[in-house]
């Protein structure tokens, strides 16, 4: 059974923005090997490569999306950006 | 481990299909002879033993399993005689009852489902539903019997049994329902 370690929030705007290494891995205490991410607001595209999406490349992530992130790596290497007009809003739970 | 990209179209589906009542509906079976039969188990909506049909005292039935309003006695609102499957189409689409205009004819798994297995002439609750006119004569479905489609798919009230009539030269009785979800 995982426990649930963290949650941040994320707004994303114009410029790729990745998920905070202080919060999915803390100076103490393991660090997340799972995350949970709910989309809200504004349509986004990611990458799990560590590759920079654009407004026009990358998986598109709307509204009511969730994704998950079944490592460290993956935890990692996420990178977004909102890919229309609005920004968009992410919310990451991170569990052991 | 792979990522898991759960579209929110996807999801809203899921859950309509959860905060519905959905799912099977007990079979009505309540006596188990045998060890993990159907008795034993009991699976199916409502659970937990919970009532499954609710008297609405206006002559309507509501299935809190299904979430189906049907017609508690169909001669109470003229259709307790035999009629071509055309006809018994048209009365249900005209039909206005319980101030609701929107009944229409069962398909054939609506029309099941109101098959209690414990029971038999006929093979559903007479205390929400009333005794047809005789057990022997099926029920009509809309459901169209592929590939024959002169032929609908019926229930025996004696037994629940499932059969084909003929559409243009069979009569049978029908039970008027509304609701449920498209």
């Amino acid at each position: 059974m995982s426990k649930v370690l963290a949650h941040e929030e994320i707004i994303v705007s114009t410029a790729v923005k990745q998920l905070t290494p202080a919060i999915y891995s803390p100076t103490e205490g393991a660090p997340a090997v799972f995350a949970i991410i709910h989309a809200e607001d504004g349509p986004m595209r990611y990458f799990v490569n560590g590759q920079n999406p654009s407004q026009s490349s990358g998986a598109l992530l709307e509204d009511g999306d969730i994704v998950e992130l079944p490592s460290i790596y993956h935890i990692k290497d996420f990178r977004v950006i909102r890919s229309g007009n609005d920004d968009g809003k992410l919310t990451v739970t991170y569990e052991d | 481990m792979h990522l898991n990209h759960k579209k929110s179209s996807r999801i809203v589906n899921r859950i309509t299909e959860i905060q519905t009542d959905g799912g099977l509906p007990k079979t009505g079976q309540n006596m188990s002879w045998y060890m993990f039969d159907d008795g034993y188990y009991q699976m199916g909506f409502p659970l937990g033993g919970a009532q499954r049909f609710v008297d609405n005292g206006d002559g309507t039935v509501t299935d809190m399993a299904t979430g189906l309003m049907w017609v508690s006695d169909p001669t109470m609102v003229g259709l307790g005689f035999t009629m071509y499957w055309y006809d018994a189409i048209d009365a249900c689409e005209n039909l206005n009852f319980a101030g609701h205009s929107d009944w229409r004819m069962p398909n054939i798994f609506e029309l099941m489902s109101t098959v209690d297995h414990s029971r038999y002439d006929p093979a559903w609750d007479t205390m929400y539903f009333a005794y047809p006119p005789d057990t022997w004569t099926p029920f009509w479905s809309s459901t169209i019997c592929a590939p024959w489609t002169d032929g609908a798919w019926c229930m025996y009230p004696y037994d629940g049994y499932k059969t084909t009539y003929g559409i243009p030269w069979d009569m049978c009785y029908v039970r008027p329902v509304r609701g449920g979800q498209a």
